[in-house]
């Protein structure tokens, strides 16, 4: 029964399995595995040269792993399925002299789409992102936005299952920031499957249903954002309010913060936080406004993976 | 597949004829070209009209032949016996010649003068006719560099006309035109590879084609913008043929003008245009420096120099050492196949290298063969070079703008 019902789901939208590349002495991915479903955002994040660019060209099979294995719906990468597949660089790959519609429609008619279809999708899409009055400029004269909306568009022409997108936010103004997370979001509602290479983390808590951590090629964090942060809970109180906090025991480490009146009180391995801000009331003047339990964001996390590797 | 190279090669052809460089190079040359031909032409001074040459026949065996055959209504000269060179000078100096030719048989480089730049056409023809008659001259033959045009036109004597000035003016307009044509055609095919390589389109294209059908399209846009550009130029040198009312090679076989310039077309599509953007896919697609790049260099007599001289922007930026091999690489293609890709089209053009219109037909025809064959290998070597390692950020070594992966 177990095996029928396997049978009937939905194939992984990429599914890498142990993949390794060498650049002659130099590693630059080593036994990565992880997978995407469809319909999921997952966050690949790491530092710059950590791999990222290498997997994902293995992904999109311009250029071939030294082991391993990588599939897309189900199968190695092929013709026809790379009209599956959406992907869009962090530089804009536009061409500057051609105009907003025939940019889109040049890329659609690479991804085998009709020209009639071409044609009603380009409209739909120029009338939803706000560019159909800019259709005929050329790219060279659109701002960063406008030409990342239209690279958006090339990208997203064909329906890709799967879709592969590089710092899709950088520079962008948030206007256009809100826009372009809705359209991920509405492909991935869709069904789409989205590797989303960025970053910004805050914009990974907010979009990913997943993230996946490269450092030196190799995988060091995965899982939701939810439980990558509970790994990482420090314990530790942040404290607002009036008064002095000197009455308490040398155990306890206080730390003023820049914000006025705001301290983060460090707790140690052997203390619990609800011990601590027992001490609080009982042993000082401090009248507390306000207090939580500090943890860390992705941004921290990111930051102390990368140095606990460089460790 | 052949609607996607389709659309690749519109999409080329389009974004060059489209561009504003386009127009200005196809309007500006031409224009810019006569002006200095122009200017050039007033500024020179006028040639002194030439009525008397003194002969100096120091082997005294072909004077009289000379005299009697070249004092003629046909020749325009007068030509006078002179007994000695320090007579020929003198006679110069008080101007009762105005040039002399001295024949000296018996030495290495029998032929001098001085008062001319060359020997009249006609002249050369009879002193070469005259050495062939008698054998112990003949090893001399090839040291007298009086080989003259096979093909030329001959008066009712048999010797050679002179050429009319006219075709002389066009055949070096058409000279340069087609040696430009040529160097922007290369450079066109690396601007656009260039930016493709910049804004990582190229990586965007080779997620929806693979790697032939890039190649093919591209190869294929880019020929269909030189022949476009070719046809334009090709149209403003056929009017100045028809103002200067020159015969034009194999009209008497055609007969009808229209015939004969899309005879030219065809031609010039299947070699010059096609011949090149081929050229610089497999220049592009092996500008790699490993063991096999100086031999491919050796190859690159078929190749285009303006691609290497591209390529040079990517080396300089840190690797000097290579970028210089590459201009120097460029600087010996440009020279051979350039000059040769222009001759070949000014030839067939006004002085018919080829006798037969089918003789250039069939040469054309190994062209395309030969372009096919050489774009198949660039794209073996692009495949080559995406999949099996050579390491496209890593390895500084790769420097193709059509694999553009750097």
């Amino acid at each position: 029964m177990s095996d029928q019902s396997s049978l009937n789901e939905p194939p992984l939208a990429l599914d890498l399995s142990n993949i390794s590349k060498s650049y002659g002495n130099t590693v630059a991915v080593k036994d990565l595995s992880f997978s995407l479903g469809q319909g999921e955002i997952l966050a690949f994040i790491g530092p710059n040269g950590a791999g990222k660019t290498s997997t994902v060209r293995m992904i999109l099979d311009l250029i071939t792993p030294d082991s391993g294995d990588i599939k897309i719906l189900g199968r190695s990468l092929d013709g026809p399925l790379k009209n599956q597949i959406g992907y869009l660089p962090e530089e804009r790959g536009l061409y500057r002299d051609s105009t907003v519609e025939e940019c889109i429609q040049y890329f659609g008619e690479l991804k085998n789409l009709s020209r009639s279809v071409l044609r009603s999708r380009v409209s739909e899409w120029l009338e939803r992102l706000d560019l159909a009055e800019h259709k005929d400029k050329k790219i060279s004269e659109l701002s960063r936005g406008m030409q990342q909306k239209t690279q958006f568009i090339a990208t997203l022409i064909h329906k890709p299952k799967l879709l592969i997108v590089d710092e899709p936010f950088a520079a962008l103004d948030p206007v256009i920031t809100k826009q372009i997370k809705k359209i991920l979001v509405d492909a991935a509602s869709e069904g789409a499957a989205v590797l989303l290479c960025t970053h910004q983390m805050h914009l990974v808590e907010e979009l990913a249903d997943r993230l996946v951590m490269i450092n030196k090629g190799s995988l060091v964090l995965s899982g939701t954002p939810r439980e990558v942060r509970e790994k990482f809970v420090t314990g530790n109180i942040l404290l607002s309010g009036q008064g002095d906090l000197s009455g308490l025991d040398n155990s306890i480490v206080v730390e003023e913060l820049e914000r006025a009146n705001s301290y983060r009180v460090r707790v140690g391995e052997t203390l619990q936080s609800k011990v601590v801000l027992s001490a609080i009331i009982e042993q000082t003047s401090f009248e507390i406004e306000s207090f939580e339990i500090e943890k860390d964001t992705l941004e921290d996390i990111f930051l102390k993976t990368v140095r606990t590797c460089k460790g | 597949m052949r609607y996607r190279v389709l659309s690749i090669a519109w999409q080329d052809f389009r974004s060059i004829v489209l561009s504003r460089n386009f127009l200005l190079t196809v309007v500006a040359c031409p224009l810019l070209l006569m002006l200095i031909l122009a200017i050039w032409g007033a500024c020179l001074p006028s040639k002194p009209q030439i009525e008397s040459v003194g002969i100096v026949d120091q082997s005294d065996e072909i004077t009289s032949e000379i005299i009697s055959k070249m004092n003629d209504d046909a020749i325009s000269y007068n030509f006078v016996v002179v007994s000695s060179i320090e007579k020929a000078r003198e006679m110069y100096s008080q101007d009762l010649i105005d040039a002399a030719v001295i024949i000296d048989l018996s030495v290495e480089d029998p032929v001098e003068y001085f008062g001319i730049r060359q020997l009249p056409t006609a002249l050369k023809e009879l002193l070469l006719k005259s050495l062939l008659k008698n054998e112990s001259l003949l090893k001399n033959e090839t040291k007298l560099g009086l080989l003259v045009n096979p093909y030329s036109e001959q008066n009712s004597k048999g010797l050679e006309i002179e050429g009319n000035k006219w075709a002389t003016t066009l055949v070096t307009i058409f000279f340069i035109l087609y040696f430009v044509l040529a160097i922007f055609s290369g450079v066109r095919f690396n601007r656009i590879s260039r930016i493709e390589k910049t804004n990582r389109a190229l990586e965007v294209l080779l997620t929806a084609v693979e790697p032939e059908e890039l190649v093919s399209g591209r190869i294929l846009g880019q020929s269909c913008a030189n022949f476009v550009h070719f046809q334009i130029w090709a149209i403003f040198s056929l009017i100045l043929v028809i103002l200067a009312d020159l015969d034009l090679c194999w009209m008497d076989e055609v007969g009808n003008i229209l015939i004969w310039f899309a005879t030219l077309s065809i031609v010039s599509f299947l070699g010059l245009t096609l011949f090149l953007s081929a050229a610089i896919a497999l220049n592009s697609a092996v500008a790699v420096k490993n063991r096999w790049a100086i031999g491919f260099c050796v190859l690159g007599i078929f190749t285009m120099g303006g691609t290497y001289l591209g390529e040079i922007g990517y080396e300089l930026a840190g690797k000097l050492a290579q970028g210089a091999f590459y201009f120097l690489n460029g600087i010996v293609l440009i020279v051979f196949f350039k000059f040769f890709s222009a001759m070949y089209l000014f030839f067939f053009l006004v002085e018919g290298y080829f006798k037969e219109w089918w003789q250039l037909l069939g040469i054309s025809m190994i062209i395309p063969l030969l372009a096919f064959a050489m774009s198949r290998y660039a794209i073996s070597r692009i495949k080559s070079q995406i999949n099996n390692g050579v390491a496209p950020k890593l390895d500084t070594q790769v420097s193709s703008p059509v694999l553009g992966l750097t």
